[in-house]
């Protein structure tokens, strides 16, 4: 027999409110912002999102921020437009949809593999359903979520404490199990301060005043000269500093890093060492992308409300209209140099008296670059045009113009003094805890930085000396001598060795040549000293005017050649002691070419090397 | 192989699926009234052949 379908009530109950609109805002926004951060947890362990979201990484505090996010956006827009629906009878099945929408667009959103067209567009069949949902019994819905609103509220602060708290409690029990390492065993602290160029570092000969107290601390130990980072953006790099290996051995670059070599953490947790990082760089240098290996303590996100803000689906949707829209690069999250130091010292001071080995990562020299506007009154005749710089490019200074290339320069040079008095900050910090004399402090950056040189900016492009070339400076009163300069050539790969030696480990699986040796005088075995680097093929069409968009490159240097090949343009070779912009490329001509080969020879060699060499364990006498 | 359909198969596909899926809840009755004509129909046919059979 057919149904009679029943007709719909033209009005809701009497005893609805309009202003349970926002109870029933509130309500998706809570339930599913909870599975929402849910999802991104575990898509994101799962490593089931797109690049993008992925560049965006979160932990498990998402859990309680998407619900946050979520509920504040959807009980705002309920406000809004609470006059206009509740003139409407059948106002909550309208709401419902609305809301149900938006919140299965989040859902959907979350990993970023999804076609925008198809989100969209299963988002609102989803909202149908809800509204369906609603519009049977809204009055018993809405009793429904009157009753669950509370409990909701209560899980969020659970998700909250427990975050939180169990990271503490995590960390306790790990820093439990370590072993005693022996007595006398020396700190040591790694500052990596990313995107900075050698080249602009007071030490290394540029003019203008930008880093007295790395100045300062250079005089108090070694400075290395000609250093070179193994890849010119962060992920292969970082990986290469923790695990002694080339990028085409650790694989760490388009995908992350899989944990196939032991980690400098790692080891030197396995030997007693508290372990901590704290990071600024949240767009590659993550534990979404496995650089916290072997961490007990890693800060990469302060939670703050740029954080918050950003990393939960809504959130990150209107930053990037925003910087689309203002043509910016403003960026609202990441933790700044006072946060980085601030969780450091936290840290340290909440520990017991074991040793502990510190990771610091810093960004105020990445882009976009937005100096205090006192360190910027020092580098610029017009500070104000550096806020506009680092907000939008305006139409007064076109991107490549000369007006844009000196204001891209002072904001870096200011950006770089700023810096320099926070890592001035911090060693008086330690100095203060009695903690410089015993502790092995390394200042290093993990690539260098395109400001206009070859047509390009910004880093990840190229191999060129601006991109790769990094300062190092180490210190250890008592083990490393003082004010002392070593001209060689070294490569970041060689930091894990050399860090595992100073610390003591006696066997580690780090390749590469302590750079201890350097200091005493002595030198390796008798090889020429080169540094390595390679960049992936990144075929992304927004790279298209980059060189890495059309072919993979690696690179050799030495104290005097830098050798370029590049999988579809070939070969360059600069005398880079002559020409430090490389801008005439010798390749080509007769002795060029001739070392050119041989340059070419060495590279296949050391890169073949590396992908047959295996774990060793190095026993290093003290 | 080229029967493998995974994610990497599926995922370019997203928009088309998302938009049939989508609009499929979204128009739910007419698309269970419809299956139930199409399936009364099949139906009445079969029966209609087994009959003349």
């Amino acid at each position: 027999m057919k149904q009679v379908k029943q007709p719909l009530p033209e009005r809701a109950p009497a005893n609805l409110r309009p202003h349970e609109l926002l109870l029933l805002a509130a309500w998706f926004g809570l339930a599913g912002g909870l599975l929402e951060g849910f999802f991104a947890w575990t898509l994101q362990q799962a490593r089931w999102v797109a690049w993008s979201r992925l560049s965006s990484s979160v932990d498990l505090n998402i859990l309680w921020a998407s619900a946050l996010v979520n509920t504040l956006l959807f009980v705002v827009l309920g406000a809004v437009l609470l006059p206009v629906l509740t003139r409407w009878g059948r106002w909550p099945a309208l709401a419902a949809a609305l809301f149900g929408t938006l919140t299965a667009y989040g859902w959907l959103s979350t990993s970023g593999r999804l076609r925008e067209r198809g989100v969209i567009m299963l988002s609102l069949g989803l909202g149908a359903v809800a509204w369906r949902w609603m519009e049977r019994a809204p009055a018993r819905r809405l009793t429904l979520m009157r009753r669950s609103v509370v409990p909701l509220v209560l899980i969020c602060l659970l998700a909250w404490v427990s975050v939180n708290g169990g990271e503490r409690i995590w960390e306790k029990v790990q820093v439990a199990r370590l072993p005693q390492p022996p007595a006398n065993t020396p700190n040591v602290l790694l500052i990596v301060l990313d995107t900075l160029r050698a080249d602009h570092v007071g030490s290394y000969g540029y003019p203008r005043p930008t880093t007295p107290n790395l100045d300062a601390f250079a005089k108090q130990g070694v400075l290395f000269e000609k250093t070179f980072a193994n890849a010119s953006w962060t992920l292969p790099s970082h990986t290469s500093i923790f695990t002694g290996r080339l990028p085409s051995e650790h694989g760490a670059g388009l995908w992350p890093y899989d944990g196939r070599f032991p980690t400098l953490a790692e080891i030197m947790s396995q030997h007693g060492f508290a372990t901590g990082g704290f990071v600024a760089n949240q767009l590659m240098c993550s534990a979404a992308f496995g650089l916290s290996r072997g961490f007990q303590r890693w800060k990469n996100l302060s939670w703050g409300w740029g954080d918050i803000f950003t990393h939960s689906t809504f959130g990150l949707k209107f930053h990037k209209l925003y910087r689309g829209y203002l043509n910016s690069y403003q960026n609202f999250s990441g933790m700044s140099a006072p946060e980085v130091n601030e969780r450091f010292l936290s840290w340290l001071d909440g520990r017991d008296a074991r040793p502990f080995f510190a990771f610091l990562n810093y960004m105020e020299v990445h882009e976009p670059t937005r100096p205090p506007r006192e360190f910027a009154a020092r580098f610029s005749d017009d500070p104000e045009a550096l806020d506009r710089t680092a907000w939008r490019k305006p139409q007064k200074y076109p991107y490549q113009s000369p007006g844009f290339r000196r204001l891209a320069l002072d904001s870096y040079d200011a950006s770089l003094a700023y810096l320099d008095s926070q890592i001035g900050a911090l060693l008086e910090e330690l100095r203060k805890r009695n903690l410089d004399q015993n502790t092995l402090v390394i200042i290093t950056s993990d690539h260098g930085e395109s400001l206009g040189e070859h047509g390009l900016d910004g880093h990840r492009s190229a191999l060129y000396l601006e991109q790769i070339r990094v300062p190092l400076l180490l210190r250890f009163p008592g083990r490393i001598p003082e004010n002392r300069r070593v001209p060689g050539v070294a490569g970041l790969q060689d930091l894990a060795s050399t860090i595992a030696e100073m610390a003591g480990v006696q066997k580690h699986p780090f390749p590469g040549v302590s750079l201890a040796s350097r200091w005493s005088g002595g030198e390796t075995s008798g090889d020429e000293l080169f540094a390595v680097s390679e960049l992936d093929h990144f075929p992304f069409s927004s790279l298209e005017k980059w060189p890495c968009y059309h072919g993979a490159i690696k690179s050799i240097i030495s104290s005097r050649w830098h050798y370029i090949s590049h999988q579809k343009f070939g070969v360059e070779l600069f005398d880079w002691n002559q020409d430090a912009q490389e801008t005439q490329n010798l390749a080509k001509t007769e002795e060029g070419a001739r070392i050119a080969a041989e340059y070419g020879a060495q590279l296949q060699k050391r890169l073949t090397s590396a992908q047959h060499s295996e774990q060793r364990l190095v026993a290093h006498p003290r | 192989m080229i029967l493998y359909v995974g994610p990497d198969q599926l995922i370019p596909l997203s928009g088309v699926f998302g938009t049939i899926f989508g609009l499929a809840l979204m128009f739910w009755g007419k698309v269970l009234q419809g299956c139930r004509k199409l399936t009364s129909w099949l139906f009445s046919r079969s029966a209609e052949h087994k009959s003349q059979v």
